[in-house]
């Protein structure tokens, strides 16, 4: 109790965790490009100060892809420069974050298109083109 | 097919929600419970494959402000997808029916899903006289508890159900309890919040559908995840706590400077709720943000804690008054001794002295 | 009623009542006391400003006792003097006062007085430490001594466990206990060996009367 300096009531400058998942990112990529088994982190869960989330965002740095979703609010999908390492930011608005994922994988799943909405699309599809035949056979 | 048998897949397309929109609903339904990423394809397929559940939404002594709460959730919005993966069959503010017409639509869904079905409860049920508040001639503790029967968990939405709130703050006119006063035999989980935040509630219920059981609960039956800190412990002012800099009046330099608002009499640091962090409005702000200390809304007994203007390193039932009582019997008393001592001392003087005889106690001490 | 309510509602309550009757009461009985007449024909005069001399020449070490005593003189200032400004200068307890009182006074800024409430801690743990391990002080302690000093340790560490949210119990029930250790504080005062905050100058002051009465100047 009495070796407590005033530092132990400040709250921490840093939590360390940047290193720690820096790491963990390199060991699911070297498991992804030996077995091409994803890996999905939740960043929500690590807690973080705001410079180490600054300085964990400029150690993984911008790579060749910047996609922005706008499905149920925008999310955005960010290739960092290293290949196969995502940042995936759900948000309910431009205020509002709701997940902040890294995704180690060859494409992020929301990125692609899915059966369902596929199987719907093409039935909107045939049914412009039916629409359009009849109004040309007018 | 009536609308219970198609899958959530085939609906969210009728409504033109994208596969996309509904992953990302679930990806971000596994953040907010703190569930591994692992669970998402999990919670995808589970939402899907299941029937819509039947739910009840008990509205007792309330004000509706829970309801709005999850309802007004900018539509169409992440937590409105809730209402797609379940079948609310009575909910007072919200179904079309209405009369005898609303009450017949709850026992088909309750006999029809007898057992299964899932009751949520907004507002404090009255004990005392049965007329103060009740729904087609029934009074609300009579409707719980037959509504309860069949039901396979209960969710109390909002401080009023989980705890009491405001119809049970003092003198608490209406004899007022929580649901979990009545019923004992049921699961209940409380998310309790005047209003609760609404992504907390959502989630909630995709737990439970999505696991077929209540996520983990803490010694007042709210979810861990949601309730495990409090305000004080996530709050962007706690710096300011520390270095002892309070805001003192609402529009002092501290106040406009940020500070922490302890000594205007902010509830934070004994308040358990998710606020600090998913923040209210789309994630514009919460209350401390807005320059407003927290009223602790989300604890039972909040209205009746003191002002919410008093620090919490104030006392409740201390004051100048009962000091100065205190003093008065304190002087009496006090003249009452020196008196007795007084008088005492005299008697002993007056008495012709005697050989010392030691005392018991003095013997043994020797 | 959760802990907290009782601790912050009650518990407080009643600790305050018996403390300012237990004050008052002990206070004024002794006043009132009848004092015995002096047999002796004093040898000086002016024996009022000489027992006022001995209140205060008291809080100055004597250069005779120096070595002996010197650490426990030293260790005793700084502490009354923590107690103080912690108790009275600390941001939150001054905002406890004003809930009382309804006036506040300029608070120390947290920086000055945390590091005075942990030296003002230590230095208690020392004096308790001291007591139980040195023989001669070992010899003269009874169960007043040594609960008054746990009595007033108790709201310094739990203070401490309070304002650092220390993990191992809720923030509220630390709190509670805070406000607990100090409802026992205000309980015991009035009737224990901390009842020396009322008794030290007086008795100083008779003490002085009678010494200079009798020719020694101290
Ligand atoms: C003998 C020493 C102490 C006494 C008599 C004392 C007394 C008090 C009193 C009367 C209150 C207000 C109680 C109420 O709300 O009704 C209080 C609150 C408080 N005290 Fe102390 N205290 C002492 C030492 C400390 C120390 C050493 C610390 C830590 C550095 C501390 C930290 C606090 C805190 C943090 C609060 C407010 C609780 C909060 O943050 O909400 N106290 N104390
Ligand atoms: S504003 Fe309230 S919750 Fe935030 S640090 Fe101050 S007391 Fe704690």
């Amino acid at each position: 109790m009495t070796d407590l300096t005033l530092k132990d009531f400040m709250p921490k400058p840093e939590t360390g965790n940047v290193i720690l998942l820096l790491n963990e990112i390199r060991h699911a990529l070297r498991h992804l490009a030996e077995t091409g088994e994803p890996t999905t982190i939740d960043l929500s869960g690590i807690p973080m100060t705001k410079a180490e989330t600054e300085e964990f965002e400029a150690a993984l740095g911008t790579g060749e892809v910047h996609a922005e979703i706008d499905a149920g609010g925008p999310s955005e999908v960010i290739e960092t420069s290293f290949a196969g390492v995502w940042r995936v930011i759900h948000r309910a608005s431009e205020e509002m974050t709701l997940a902040r994922y890294i995704e180690v994988t060859r494409i992020p799943e929301i990125l692609v298109a899915h059966p369902s909405d596929m199987r719907a699309a093409l039935t909107r599809l045939e049914a412009r083109l039916e629409l359009s035949s009849e109004e040309e056979a007018l | 097919m009536t609308k219970t048998d198609l899958t959530l897949g085939d609906r969210l397309q009728a409504r033109g929600v994208s596969r996309r929109a509904f992953l990302k609903y679930c990806a971000t339904t596994a953040s907010l419970l703190a569930l591994p990423p692992t669970m998402v394809p999990h919670i995808a397929n589970a939402l899907e494959s299941q029937r819509r559940p039947s739910v009840i939404w008990l509205s007792f002594q309330e004000c509706t402000g829970c309801s709005e709460s999850i309802l007004r959730s900018n539509t169409p919005s992440i937590e409105s997808m809730i209402f797609e993966t379940i079948s609310l069959d009575y909910h007072h503010t919200i179904m079309a029916a209405s009369g005898h017409q609303a009450e017949e639509a709850r026992k088909i869904a309750m006999e029809e899903n007898w057992g299964n079905y899932l009751v949520i409860v907004d507002g404090s049920v009255p004990t005392g006289n049965m007329g103060y508040s009740t729904t087609a001639g029934e009074s609300n503790i009579d409707t719980l508890k037959h509504v309860a029967e069949g039901a396979a968990a209960i969710v109390c939405m909002g401080t009023c159900s989980a705890f009491g709130g405001i119809p049970y703050a003092n003198p608490n006119p209406t004899d007022a309890v929580a649901v979990s006063d009545v019923i004992k035999d049921k699961p209940i989980v409380n998310v309790p919040g005047c209003p609760p935040i609404p992504a907390v509630m959502t989630s909630v219920l995709a737990h439970y559908l999505a696991f077929g059981e209540l996520p983990e609960l803490d010694h007042l039956n709210r979810p861990k995840v949601f309730y495990g800190q409090n305000i004080h412990d996530r709050c962007y002012r706690r710096p300011f706590y520390e270095r002892g800099q309070f805001a003192e009046s609402f529009d002092d330099e501290g106040a406009k400077k940020g500070w922490c608002l302890y000594k205007l009499g902010c509830k934070g640091p004994t308040t358990y709720n998710a606020c600090a962090v998913l923040k209210w409005n789309e994630g514009t702000s919460f209350p401390i943000e807005a320059g407003h200390g927290c009223l602790g809304c989300s604890e039972p007994n909040f209205w009746d804690a003191g002002s919410f203007y008093n620090p919490l390193s104030t006392a409740t039932h201390l004051d100048a008054g009962t000091v100065a009582l205190a003093g008065a019997v304190g002087v009496g008393v006090g003249a009452a001794a020196g008196a007795a001592a007084r008088s005492q001392q005299k008697k002993i003087k007056a008495a012709p002295a005697k050989a010392f005889t030691p005392t018991k106690a003095e013997e043994e001490s020797q | 009623m959760t802990l907290l309510e009782f601790a912050r509602g009650p518990a407080l309550q009643w600790a305050a009542v018996i403390f300012v009757i237990g004050m008052l009461w002990r206070t004024l009985g002794l006043l009132l006391m009848l004092r015995s007449r002096p047999l002796s024909k004093d040898r000086k005069k002016g024996l009022a400003g000489a027992g006022v001399k001995t209140m205060f020449s008291r809080f100055l070490l004597p250069k005779v006792f120096a070595k002996r005593v010197g650490f426990q003189y030293l260790l005793g200032w700084i502490w009354h003097v923590g107690f103080v400004l912690t108790v009275f200068f600390f941001q939150v307890h001054v905002m406890f006062f004003k809930g009382l009182v309804g006036f506040g006074w300029p608070a120390l800024p947290n920086s000055v007085v945390l590091p005075v409430a942990a030296v003002s801690l230590g230095i208690l743990v020392i004096l308790l430490v001291r007591r139980m391990t040195n023989p001669m002080l070992r010899y003269i302690s009874n169960f007043n001594d040594y609960s008054s000093v746990i009595v007033t340790i108790l709201p310094f560490a739990t203070g401490f466990a309070t304002f650092t949210h220390i993990g191992v119990l809720p923030y509220e029930t630390l709190l509670a206990l805070h406000f607990l250790s100090v409802a026992l504080l205000l309980v015991w005062f009035p009737f224990s060996k901390l009842f020396h905050v009322i008794t030290v100058l007086p008795s100083r002051y008779i003490l002085g009367v009678k010494f200079w009465r009798r020719g020694v100047e101290a």
